[in-house]
């Protein structure tokens, strides 16, 4: 039950900092900072509750585009079901792989996502720019929930959330 | 590995398995059903959340705008660490500035000292030489027909023997000054209107002259722009002012690289007289910048217009009779010219001195 408390207050929280134009970066970098909680899901629920998880995670994020409301429910839910089946079989609970896996999710789901808008609304598939665009932000969120992980682990804050959840935040970065 | 517990985890795995395979099935149905649903519940959603997220929304605008302030009130120090280092930096240099002015007078005081000692050799100023002279000359006409007809009923009644009108009209078509060589007026001499300088002197006959005005197409003079500033005039760029034969002139060769703007003043390049003072040939009315050429091509209107005027004044230099005062021998050579004829002119003495007898 705490397990979902926490990850209802990161979805909120991520929700908000989405929803603004809080922490921005430059140079045209965005912090998909829902798609990292859905990592965070992945990382601590089973596959069933993960996918129910992303998939709210998803109508969020379609909440907050403008575009048809549905297409991410279904790719944000299945990629959280697929990476927490992933994390499981994988065993391997270091900061870096969380941040490797937060990245593969940001850039899988917006790809996919930027591909289903774009066939809806009849424009091409995907352009250099939106690759380019891709990439860097799968890269900022990588980047940012393995900091976000890193910090868990060195702040006293990591023997709350391995107190809390059941399984053991990794071992070294 | 015990059989039973095998069996467990077996049943488990195949449970979760369900689990997620019935989890999938239902975000892909509920997924496709809201893409499919009408507008009218897209826009339901995003209200409900828009909602639920405004009060997240606006603690986080709250905090954001502390730490901005947090920010702003740090670079306000930082403003006023600044401003107490600039004032000691003032003081320190009000300090240095007490100094040197303390030891300026300290100097002041041993130059004026060593100033007294060699008062005895101090160089004292003689008489100049050439002293200035303006001779005021009456326009009598600038047509030459009216001024021949004018000047033929005075010739003809007998009172100028021996000069005929021809004497007294120089040109055709320029203005004529009752003063001549006999004057000590002599050509390219300039021709005043108070402190406004309106010509030269363009021809000298014995007993006229005429004017070559700062507007005629052949004028030629050195110039220089002084314009006016709070803290005085300030000394320009010089260049060669001529005329454009429409009343205005221009002021020629001034790069662009010089400050050149309208309403400043050109006066003469070079001082007249002892305290070489400057005279006036007009203010600028136009200044454009000439890209090809890379001069200004400025416009000057003086504020006389010669043709106006009932009268000039002719700059003159005549040898200074105080140096000549005690000297016999030069006051029996120098004193006739210059007490009858009223100037100097070299090559016109003997000539002047004849005409007197």
């Amino acid at each position: 039950m705490i397990r979902h408390i926490l990850i209802v207050m990161a979805v909120y929280a991520a929700a908000v900092l989405e929803s603004g134009e809080f922490l921005e970066l430059g140079n045209g970098l965005t912090i998909c900072w829902l798609l990292v909680a859905a990592a965070f899901a992945a990382w601590s629920f089973p596959a069933a509750e993960a996918v129910l998880w992303g998939a709210l995670i998803g109508l969020l994020r379609d909440c907050a585009g403008a575009g048809v409301i549905g297409p991410g429910i279904v790719i944000v839910g299945t990629l959280t079901g697929l990476a927490a089946v992933a994390i499981r079989r994988g065993g391997c609970r270091s900061a870096a792989a969380f941040g490797l896996t937060t990245a593969i999710l940001v850039g899988v789901a917006i790809v996919l996502t930027g591909l289903l808008q774009n066939l809806s609304a009849g424009t091409p598939l995907i352009s250099g720019e939106q690759g380019r665009r891709v990439l860097s932000d799968a890269v900022a969120t990588g980047f940012a929930a393995f900091i976000a992980m890193w910090a868990c682990r060195v702040t006293p804050a990591a023997w709350l959330a391995q107190f809390l959840t059941p399984r053991k935040i990794g071992r070294s970065v | 590995m015990p059989r039973r517990t095998r069996d467990y985890r077996q049943a488990a795995r195949g449970a979760s398995q369900r689990g997620m395979v019935a989890a999938l099935l239902l975000i892909w149905l509920g997924g496709a059903g809201l893409t499919l649903a009408p507008a009218a519940v897209d826009d339901a959603l995003r209200s409900v959340i828009s909602d639920g997220l405004a009060p997240g929304c606006l603690a986080a605008a709250c905090v954001q705008r502390r730490v901005e302030e947090c920010f702003a009130n740090d670079a306000q120090t930082a403003d006023q660490d600044e401003i107490v280092r600039v004032k000691s930096e003032l003081d320190a240099w009000r300090r240095r500035c007490l100094e040197l002015q303390h030891r300026c007078a300290a100097l002041s005081a041993k130059s004026a000292g060593d100033a007294d000692l060699s008062l005895d050799y101090r160089p004292t100023e003689g008489p100049p030489l050439l002293i200035p002279e303006l001779l005021r000359a009456e326009v009598i006409g600038d047509r030459s027909d009216a001024l021949r007809s004018r000047l033929a009923k005075l010739v003809d009644r007998g009172t100028t023997g021996g000069v005929a009108v021809d004497d007294l009209v120089l040109a055709d078509e320029a203005i004529h000054v009752d003063q001549g060589s006999l004057s000590g007026v002599s050509e390219d001499m300039p021709v005043f209107a108070g402190r406004t300088i309106v010509g030269r002197i363009a021809r000298a006959g014995h007993w006229t002259s005429t004017i070559q005005a700062v507007s005629d197409p052949e004028f030629r003079g050195y110039g220089q722009i002084i314009r006016r500033s709070p803290h005085g005039p300030v000394l320009g760029a010089k260049g060669v002012v001529a005329g454009n034969g429409d009343g205005t002139c221009r002021l020629e060769l001034i790069p662009v690289t010089e400050p050149v703007s309208v309403g400043d003043d050109v006066y003469t390049a070079t001082g007249v007289g002892q305290d070489r003072q400057r005279l006036h040939y007009g203010r600028i009315i136009a200044a454009d910048y000439e890209s090809t050429s890379g001069y200004w091509s400025i416009t000057l209107k003086s504020h006389h217009k010669l043709e106006s005027l009932a009268s000039v004044e002719i700059l003159r230099e005549i040898l200074n009779p105080t140096r000549f005062a005690d000297s016999p021998e030069s006051t029996t050579r120098i004193e006739p010219t210059i007490q009858q004829v009223g100037g100097f002119s070299e090559g016109t003495t003997r000539e002047q001195n004849r005409l007197v007898r």
